[in-house]
């Protein structure tokens, strides 16, 4: 597929997380999926493979990739789980990220090493909706207290790092705190993104050093927003490869079924489904692909990123219900994998930001 | 659509019923997989189950609108509860009230529309989806019986029903005037209902296979005559369009009353969110498609009622309102945010449960043929 070009590096990097993917994943995802856990086994190769520090520099053990390599690796997860794509994403873009451009150095050292070799970093997602709980921070002298419920932690079942975006002072931080203790999970049983392992999690007390929160006193920037803005390309990538995979199964299907006596492909309403499916998934991998040169090139990726997440979730929902429709009964059925790639590309849709918010950004940006 | 009087008072019956009854038990019946035995008894008690059926057959006595009414307003608190009501209504009972003879109706109707037996109807086979010609279930006469041998697939209350209305060929090789259609009754020798489905939604309903192996059924429970079994299931299928759509209806009406409730309630950021403008959107959207829908299905029904031609009208009907239903499911979801995947809220019970009313009983494909069909002559 010439839509983008890939360096070397990163067709080694799609060829082997391609071949971990089929090998490792896909026969264990609906599985998963349906017990709501994820295989620990398999966490164990990521990280063995170096999946799990996709971003984060060598100089902490990490595979020092670029943007472009981790939405690759994203994707090509995405296929076969999105679950696990999405651990993926949320330990490099919402607790490696952070760490890595914001991070003081003795925050660097003490965990970034963790999250690239051995250990799953939770976030508690933030939500506009003030129904979703968050945890409540007050700063005593040099420690900030974190208490109460975050209703949605990201990677909260499997996580042994956790950050927690907070505002403190009217400036947005997010404290860095290691260990489980004192922290009360409970899982949820979601739509989809069933084995991702996102938890409500209550806290009756947890006290960090105001050292150890990013962007307290340090930079002029607003740490959550950014992270928002580098998640959205990472969620981009997974809705990419949810909708591929709706699409080829999709195809697949249309093929082998036969009614009226040949295969369904050859009726013009089931073929106009599978192009329509096509063209945006090509679009869509243009403006996520897009967005990641844009942001491994130093430049601002905002607008690009905010877009790219719009347009990949809103056509892996559309691939999810239309390849559905393709498979017909039987799509309706857990027989066929694509009525889990459309739950978990209606739950991807929603996570974090809503598409209000996201456009707002854009808005904003375009208008000024 | 300004409805009489009767139309509105027995709606507000069927509300409350759904809202005290059905409301509570709607969680449980998606999350455990229950078919609802309880909501069975209480429909069959309100005299639900046949509405459109003549008081002498066991039914109400009422008629298609009312019935379609009955229909949403369950299917707005509880899909796998109103694809039941629907299957039980349009694709047990109809076919043989409309084709049945007077001795089946005695026999298998008044049961039915009592509801003391369970009734199913059994059309879609592995490999004969849209294509229902393409049937391969065979029956073939023996003396006084005809021995039947093939499979039923996606078959709605199959395992649970005590009488089924089946089709099946003389010879595969006949198409449309090869299908004849049955009745038969659970615990017929050679009969089993084989595996249920594993399903996205409507986890409450029940959907199985049919299995027939030398299975004999008495002459006397041939459906109409020999070879009209095409004719049979295109009305039964016209009328359950009307059925389809109006739980596609309902369900997107709980959507939009759920979602409604939900921004009344809720701030963003410190903000009401019904006073964004950009969820107003949404829900302006949401309101004037069903409503659109509403006039639709109300449309074909009263056609159904009048005794004139509706085919076409029950193909928009179920067709536009399934569309529309499946956007404002997941516009519901999009309002409730990261909530809407939890079971906190039932909007993501109504967008799994949804998405059949796009593939059941003609998928949206096959009524849009049946649209152009009409609209363009044939």
């Amino acid at each position: 597929m010439a839509l983008i070009e890939l360096n070397s590096e990163q067709k080694i990097i799609q060829n082997e997380i391609r071949k971990f993917t089929q090998a490792e994943v896909e026969p264990i995802a609906a599985d998963n999926d349906k017990k709501a856990e994820f295989s620990s086994t398999v966490l164990k190769k990521l990280s063995e493979l170096g999946f799990l520090g996709a971003i984060i520099p060598d100089a902490y053990d990490g595979a020092s990739l670029d943007t472009t390599s981790l939405c690759v690796i994203i994707e090509e997860l995405a296929r076969a789980s999105a679950s696990i794509a999405m651990v993926i994403a949320v330990q490099n873009c919402c607790v490696a990220y952070p760490l890595k451009v914001f991070g003081s150095t003795d925050l660097k050292e003490r965990f970034l090493g963790k999250l690239a070799t051995s250990t799953i970093g939770g976030y508690a997602m933030l939500s506009s909706l003030d129904k979703v709980r968050r945890f409540e921070t007050s700063v005593a002298d040099t420690r900030v207290n974190f208490s109460g419920v975050s209703d949605f932690v990201m990677n909260g079942a499997y996580a042994g790092v956790f950050a927690f975006p907070v505002i403190i002072n009217d400036k947005a931080c997010i404290g860095i705190h290691e260990g489980s203790d004192g922290m009360t999970i409970e899982t949820h049983n979601l739509l989809g993104l069933r084995s991702a392992g996102i938890v409500r999690t209550q806290i009756s007390q947890i006290t960090i050093p105001v050292s150890d929160l990013i962007g307290f006193n340090g930079k002029e920037v607003e740490v959550n927003a950014a992270v928002m803005t580098y998640n959205n390309i990472g969620l981009a990538a997974i809705s990419l490869g949810i909708a591929e995979s709706c699409f080829q199964a999709a195809l697949a299907y249309s093929k082998e079924r036969k009614q009226f006596g040949r295969a369904i492909c050859e009726f013009p309403m089931v073929r106009e489904m599978l192009v329509d499916m096509r063209t945006r998934i090509d679009a869509a991998r243009l403006l996520v692909y897009d967005a990641a040169q844009l942001c491994d090139n130093g430049g601002t990726f905002t607008v690009p990123a905010n877009n790219a997440r719009l347009f990949s979730d809103e056509t892996a929902v559309f691939a999810g219900t239309t390849s559905v429709q393709v498979h017909g009964g039987y799509g309706y059925t857990r027989d066929y994998p694509v009525e889990r790639y459309f739950r978990d590309a209606k739950s991807v849709q929603v996570i974090g930001m809503n598409a209000y918010e996201i456009k707002e950004q854009v808005a904003k940006e375009i208008l000024s | 659509m300004i409805l009489d009087e009767k139309y509105n008072k027995f709606r507000a019956k069927v509300r409350d019923f759904a809202d005290q009854e059905v409301l509570a038990r709607a969680f449980e019946i998606d999350s455990k997989d229950e078919f609802p035995w309880d909501l069975v008894k209480k429909m069959s008690e309100l005299g639900l189950l046949a509405l459109y059926v003549p008081e002498k057959y066991g039914g109400a006595g009422l008629d298609v609108l009312t019935y379609a009414i009955a229909v949403e307003e369950v299917g707005r608190v509880c899909g796998s509860t109103g694809i039941f009501l629907a299957a039980h209504s349009s694709l047990g009972v109809f076919p043989v009230y409309v084709a049945g003879n007077e001795e089946q109706k005695q026999q298998y109707l008044i049961p039915m529309a009592r509801g003391e037996k369970i009734g199913s109807f059994g059309l879609t086979e592995p490999n004969a989806g849209s294509d229902a010609a393409g049937t391969q279930t065979t029956a073939k006469l023996d003396g006084d019986h005809y021995i039947v041998n093939g499979a039923k697939r996606f078959i709605t209350s199959g395992s649970i029903a005590d009488i089924i209305v089946f089709t099946a060929t003389k010879d595969p090789t006949l198409g449309y005037s090869g299908i004849s259609a049955f009745i038969i009754e659970k615990g017929t020798s050679g009969f089993s209902p084989g595996n249920e489905e594993d399903k996205l939604g409507l986890r409450g309903s029940i959907t199985s296979e049919l299995i027939f192996e030398d299975c004999r059924i008495p002459k006397r429970n041939l459906l109409g005559k020999e070879g009209e079994g095409f004719r049979v299931f295109m009305e039964t299928l016209d009328g359950g369009r009307i059925s389809i759509g109006a739980l596609a209806l309902g369900i997107a009406q709980g959507a939009l009353d759920v979602s409604a409730r939900f921004v009344k309630d809720v701030t963003m950021t410190g903000k009401p969110l019904h006073k964004n403008q950009w969820i107003q959107s949404r829900i302006a959207d949401m309101a004037t498609e069903i409503e659109a829908a509403r006039l639709l299905i109300y449309q074909a029904a009263q056609l159904k009622d009048n005794e004139q031609p509706y085919s076409r009208e029950a193909a928009m009907a179920k067709y536009y309102a399934s569309r529309i239903g499946m956007q404002a499911c997941r516009t519901a979801i999009d309002i409730h945010g990261m909530l809407g995947l939890t079971k906190q809220y039932p909007v993501e019970r109504f967008m799994r449960d949804e998405k059949l009313m796009e593939i059941g009983e003609g998928t949206s494909e096959v009524q849009k043929i049946v649209i152009a069909r009409q609209v363009l002559g044939k």
